[in-house]
């Protein structure tokens, strides 16, 4: 028998918009996590 | 929230994000209440976000929840640089929600047994003659 070991990836649909992620938090009573990048996309 | 300097600079300044990469876990007013500057390996990274949503609850003064958070890291990442952080934290919380003293001591209890050169180990020693 083998174990076959797969790495999934997911994708982040990460928010842009500073304001609307503030929004959204809010009202969905969740925390918010920010990402400071400088790495090409 | 996905912040790119050459796409919206202007938020670095509003978040007080000085390098890249910078993480920030806030509460859901946007309050910062946990910042990672600089690269974490995936392990770490997990732990670090785990201490985040500790310090959200903690802040909120859900004590339970917090604890949860504190524990989870000390449960799945033992070997973490955050697991003596947590220690500190779960037993802090564990103190808030029942004001029972050996909490705090059993907090510098377990820094004699286990991550001694932390500075939370150092932040905890007047809990041993409490």
């Amino acid at each position: 028998m083998m174990v076959v070991q797969e790495t999934i990836i997911m994708a982040v649909n990460w928010i842009k918009d500073a304001d609307e992620a503030l929004v959204r938090a809010k009202d969905q009573n969740k925390p918010l996590l920010i990402d400071f990048s400088a790495a090409p996309s | 929230m996905n912040v790119h300097i050459k796409e919206n600079a202007k938020n670095f300044h509003r978040f007080d994000a000085a390098w890249t990469p910078t993480v920030l876990v806030s509460n859901p007013d946007g309050k910062e209440r946990y910042r990672l500057e600089g690269y974490l390996s995936k392990e770490e990274f997990e732990a670090f976000l785990e201490m985040g949503l500790g310090r959200v609850a903690f802040m909120k003064k859900d004590f339970a929840n917090a604890e949860k958070h504190y524990s989870n890291v000390l449960d799945q990442h033992p070997d973490s640089h955050f697991a003596p952080e947590a220690v500190y934290w779960r037993g802090v919380s564990r103190y808030s929600s029942s004001h029972d003293h050996t909490a705090l001591e059993d907090v510098a209890k377990t820094f004699t047994e286990k991550y001694q050169d932390s500075e939370w180990a150092l932040k905890s020693v007047p809990w041993l003659h409490e």
